[in-house]
């Protein structure tokens, strides 16, 4: 075990490098560079030629990309071209905003998915399941941003119930919450749903209901916890997602978060923070998804057996 | 025409009597000398004040950055040594407290006493000799402070300023926010980061949540004497709808650039005011003339008659923009009325034959994503296939946007934005029309042109500068390669109740005064 | 790597008949689903109707001229959707449009279906370093958030409609790689590949008779939904300004451009908002139900 999770590790330093490469290129290839949106209006061709060949900007890529490895080797993600900041602390001073967003957005998600998703195993191929599946798939066909600005227009604006932006307070994440957590919902209906059809057939089911006990019991006790591996697994995984890619509603709701801080920087041509985020965060969701796999290397002996043969 | 100048005096007029009427501004000074701790009489004024602006406090680089609500901040935090008045108008003494020409070459300037830094240091001319000489090497502040050749100190309290060519504008580029005076001690002891904090404003840096907001202190022991607000706190809320909806639930009380369509919200609600302040900013249509079919006039011309004024304030800014036909903005000294070029389709259509186009041609026409950009862009492609130009449409992110239409580029047609009339005349065209200025995209090169800005210049009786900026003026907007659309209004949505706005510097507000009494 | 064996007895000749019967399987149980029924419907009324609109709107006449006289009016008669700040009908418009959202979507999925399903194929039926390889590299492409993928790669390549399609496309690619690698790892050991083997077909003989047309279930179904999430992630990008350029008119597009005007012109967001909803919705319905349909594990 402990080796698959050592080997798991060094599996991720060739992605993460990997990772750094084509982030590096994709944001360089973009036209334009940070100097064309930091120079001032007043500033002649020389002037920003000259803050170019000091910021290094003018060396091949090869080097420039050599020369950030080179730091990223040591640790050193380096500094914002835009604010000299480093990019480590600005990454970790909005990573918390997005950690809170992304699991009360995945709590929504069960919330409104679970119900739905037993509802329509349950029901199989009748209208209860078509319902439940329009419901659930409701949020995941709405674009986000439209989503948010409506809860906004109706929840804060109409009805004062919440704050229209922000990150503090327990009420100001309420709706922005619900919008990535309706959108995330489907997905984890789907999983419940199809996962419950599984279960609900199996013959210990059967026994339970023959030995009398009440149908509820049945599905919510016995099929639901059995149907759950994947659903904590499907869970996971949406985690990570999250972890990066809340950019609209972080954008509608002015929520602090790291997608809005790439966009930006992406924006702004800030090479520095885009890729050194961008790292980060793959760092954090494949931990993530390599914790959701041990759980369930735990939790289902078949994989347990493979791993520690 | 006439119109649009009684408009914009109009205007002007209007929120001169608000921010007079709210009174907070000049006072300040005098009733905090009395201190805060006088008697039970004394007005409460509410501890915090958030302010959203359009864009995010990027920076605290005072030298380097060319953000505006940086900018803005950075006239709570630190000060200039002259400012401009933009209530009256004219230049007032901040940390200097007077300046003299000794000759065309050298400035002499006096400087105030008992001004301290936030770390409790004393300001002295060291650190306007450090200030100006390593602004000379930064990004922004660079163009600003360029034609200074080097300070003198002369005592403690006074100094020199060598100046390498005579330059008029040079107390008007004192009074950039880029400009503002950094504590020389503060760089020689502590990291480049934590230098850029101590200033000697009103305001100290407190918390910067990147990307959330910036919190700033009252400083206790400001020269002019603590301000009201305790704490001023600047939110970054990017979406304008989302902005005016918290203005509307209380949750700040200064809203910059609300929606245009949204504005008659503010207007109807009586616990908030709207300000509306023509603003610096000239939109136009830029013309690449370097290139064909562009270097015809009669082309630029059909593309000038073309354009309906009237359909761009209605639907770029909803009717809150003033129309405008002159590359020099009204608010200079040296503006002059003029003409220009009146929407006339059938002119147009003549131009384009008699220069071999009778059926028109494709070009692109570039633009940033911003909204106001865009719709223009859009209008004007609409405008455009009515006169048989067929335009598409490009809208870029500012990097790439920049890039494409930088001087010397490829590039069609572009919409763009210039408020550079703000630190002076010269500056204002030179910039722009001179033969390889720096922001000339147009590839603009006209011999008369440039004689005569070098001949303003040196200039010095101002009837005759009148006379020659006038007719420059007049003639370059007839070569029709800056179509101006209007001048912008910097629209604002204030609590009621908030006193001490001023009008802002070109782009970048002054909010050192504002306060909301309570009760 | 578990194999499912549920028709142990099958050889490659009797392939051909066994499929049929497979696909009239799916079919019966893919009719029984009431949401997939409802998105078929919904989805031929949506299409139909754009198709409609391709014929009786002039793109030039009634799409992209504007009209200042008759700027943001209210539905009416006239109108039925209102008209935008240029005055341009939107109901005209959101028929017309359907076309780009459409293109945008199903574009979009043929270039990571393509991509994505040959390199998972191909992962899967050769294993080892090769498979290594192509894994390795979808592990890359998987881990960077798609939605800001999609960003800078729309940042790198400028705005068009072939840009948007493409890089909503690419981040997709991961998917389809992950999902058809899979499902040849279930057929490959299936017996009749084996005697498909055993009796010397080749390679790629093998590939286009046996393992792609019965590892086509899972991807049949992602390339549905990836069809519905396209749309949606277009419209994302269109709301930061990186969609297809004006005065195309894309759903997307038109929705993020009636933002600005969301509180008194309400109209303006509502339409292209449920055209997108309705027309997403139902895809996602099709896409269940054809999972649910395929699904071999869910066989009565």
């Amino acid at each position: 075990m402990i080796r698959y999770v050592i080997g798991r590790l060094l599996m991720l330093i060739p992605v993460l490098i990997a990772v750094s490469l084509v982030v590096y290129f994709i944001v360089d290839l973009a036209p334009g560079d940070v100097v064309d949106v930091i120079a001032p209006d007043d500033a002649s061709p020389e002037d920003k030629e000259l803050l170019r060949e000091m910021m290094g900007l003018n060396d091949p890529f090869i080097v420039r990309y050599f020369r950030y490895m080179q730091g990223l080797l040591r640790g050193d993600l380096g500094k914002s071209y835009v604010n000299n900041r480093d990019v480590f602390e600005v990454y970790f001073s909005r990573l918390p905003n997005t950690l809170i967003l992304a699991m009360a957005g995945i709590f929504v998600a069960v919330v409104i998915a679970v119900p739905l998703g037993v509802i329509g195993a349950i029901h199989r191929a009748s209208w209860k399941d078509a319902i439940s599946m329009i419901f659930g798939l409701l949020g995941l066909s709405m674009p986000n941003f439209w989503l948010g600005l409506l809860l906004i227009i109706v929840f804060s604006l109409k009805l004062g119930l919440f704050p229209s932006y922000g990150s503090e307070g327990w009420s100001s994440i309420v709706l922005p919450a619900i919008t990535i957590g309706t959108g995330q919902a489907a997905l984890i209906m789907r999983t419940t749903r199809s996962s419950m059809l599984e279960v609900i057939r199996q013959d210990y089911l059967r026994t339970a209901r023959a030995k009398g006990v009440p149908e509820r019991t049945v599905i919510y006790k016995h099929a639901l916890r059995n149907a759950l591996i994947p659903i904590v697994t499907v869970m996971g995984t949406q985690l990570g997602v999250s972890l990066g890619g809340a950019v609209f509603t972080e954008t509608v709701f002015a929520w602090p978060g790291v997608g809005r801080l790439v966009v930006d920087a992406i924006n702004s041509r800030d090479i520095p923070m885009v890729t050194g985020c961008l790292i980060l965060t793959t760092m954090l969701a494949s931990f993530l998804i390599l914790l959701v796999d041990i759980a369930y290397a735990f939790i289902d002996p078949r994989i347990k057996a493979r791993y520690t043969k | 025409m006439n119109k649009t100048k009684k408009n914009i005096a109009l205007l002007l007029l209007v929120c001169l009597v608000m921010t007079v009427l709210s009174g907070c501004g000049q006072s300040t000074s005098k009733q905090s000398e009395a201190g805060p701790s006088e008697g039970p009489e004394e007005t409460a004024y509410q501890k915090t004040i958030t302010i959203a602006p359009a864009l995010d406090f990027v920076s605290m680089e005072t030298q380097v950055t060319t953000s505006g609500t940086s900018k803005t901040v950075f006239l709570l935090v630190f000060n200039t040594l002259i400012e401009q008045d933009t209530e009256r108008g004219g230049l007032v003494p901040s940390l200097a407290e007077s300046w003299a020409a000794i000759s065309d070459t050298i400035w002499e300037l006096k400087l105030r006493r008992g001004v301290k830094f936030h770390d409790g240091a004393d300001f002295t001319a060291e650190d306007v000799k450090f200030t100006i000489e390593r602004g000379k090497e930064q990004g922004a502040s660079k163009a600003k402070l360029e034609s200074i050749e080097r300070v003198e100190i002369v005592d403690d309290y006074t100094v020199h300023l060598i100046m390498s060519k005579p330059d008029a504008d040079i107390l008007y580029k004192l009074t950039d926010p880029n400009c503002v005076i950094l504590s020389k001690n503060a760089f020689e002891t502590l990291s480049e980061e934590e230098a850029y904090k101590i200033g000697t404003g009103p305001f100290t840096y407190n918390v910067w949540e990147q990307g959330d907001y910036l919190s700033l202190l009252r400083f206790d022991d400001y020269w002019e004497g603590p301000p009201k607000t305790e704490e001023i706190v600047i939110r970054n809320i990017p979406e304008a709808a989302s902005r005016l909806i918290a203005l509307q639930t209380g949750e700040i009380d200064i809203c910059i650039s609300p929606p245009q369509v949204d504005l008659h919200y503010i207007a109807e609600d009586p616990n908030l005011k709207l300000l509306q302040i023509p603003g610096a900013n000239n939109r136009y249509i830029g013309i690449n003339s370097a290139k064909a079919p562009f270097n015809d006039i009669r082309v630029r011309q059909a593309i000038a008659y073309g354009m309906n004024r009237k359909a761009f304030i209605e639907a770029v800014y909803e009717g809150n923009a003033a129309e405008h036909n002159n590359v020099m903005h009204p608010g200079n000294l040296f503006y002059k009325e003029i003409e220009g070029y009146q929407y006339d389709k059938e002119k147009a259509l003549e131009l384009l034959a008699e220069a071999g186009y009778p059926n028109g041609f494709s070009a692109t026409i570039y633009s940033s994503s911003g909204t106001i950009q865009k719709t223009v862009a859009t209008v004007m492609q609409a405008q455009m296939a009515e006169i048989g130009i067929k335009l598409d449409v490009q809208s870029l992110e500012t990097a790439t946007f920049n890039a494409t239409v930088a001087p010397g580029s490829d590039y069609d047609m572009c919409v763009n934005g210039w408020g550079g009339y703000v630190v002076g005349p010269d500056n204002a065209l030179r910039n722009m029309f001179y033969t390889g200025g720096n922001n000339n995209n147009f590839g603009f090169s006209d011999e008369y042109v440039d004689r005569i800005l070098d001949e303003a210049v040196t200039t010095s009786d101002i009837e005759t500068r009148k006379k020659l900026y006038g007719d420059v003026q007049e003639y370059i907007t007839m070569q029709a390669v800056f179509l101006p659309i209007a001048i912008e209004m910097i629209d604002v949505g204030i609590k009621a109740k908030l006193e001490g706005f001023v009008p802002p510097q070109g782009s970048i507000h002054k909010f050192k005064n504002v306060c909301i009494p309570i009760n | 790597m578990p194999v499912i064996q549920n028709e142990p007895n099958k050889i490659a000749a009797t392939k051909r008949y066994k499929k049929r019967s497979m696909s009239a399987e799916v079919w019966r149980n893919f009719k029984k689903s009431k949401g997939a029924m409802l998105g078929i419907i919904i989805l031929s009324i949506v299409l139909s109707a754009c198709i409609v609109g391709e014929f009786i709107y002039d793109y030039n006449e009634d799409i992209v001229k504007q009209n200042f006289e008759e700027r943001l009016q209210k539905p009416s008669w006239m109108h039925p959707f209102g008209t935008d700040q240029y005055g341009r009908d939107i109901f005209a418009r959101i028929l017309y449009g359907g076309r780009y959202s459409f293109s945008v979507g199903v574009v979009a999925m043929i270039i990571s279906f393509l991509i994505g399903s040959t390199l998972g194929i191909v992962a899967g039926y050769y294993g080892g370093v090769i498979e290594n390889i192509i894994m390795r590299i979808t592990d890359v492409f998987a881990s960077i958030p798609s939605v800001l993928l999609a960003i800078a790669i729309t940042a790198a390549f400028g705005q068009s409609l072939l840009v948007l399609m493409f890089a909503v496309g690419l981040v997709a690619v991961p998917a389809f790689c992950r999902v058809a690698r899979a499902a040849v790892l279930t057929v490959v050991g299936q017996e009749y590949v084996e005697a498909a083997h055993a009796a010397g077909a080749k390679n790629w003989q093998i590939l286009t008779r046996h393992i792609v047309p019965n590892s086509m279930a899972p991807i049949i179904v992602l390339c549905t939904l990836r069809v519905a999430q396209s749309i949606i992630t277009a419209s994302g990008l269109s709301f930061l300004g990186l969609g297809v350029p004006t005065p195309s008119p894309e759903w997307g597009g038109m929705l993020s451009d009636g933002r600005g005007y969301i509180r008194d012109y309400s109209y303006m967001t509502m339409f292209p908002g449920l055209a997108i909803v309705i027309t997403v919705l139902a895809i996602n319905l099709i896409g269940d139900g054809l999972r649910d349909a395929m699904d071999p594990k869910l066989k009565r």
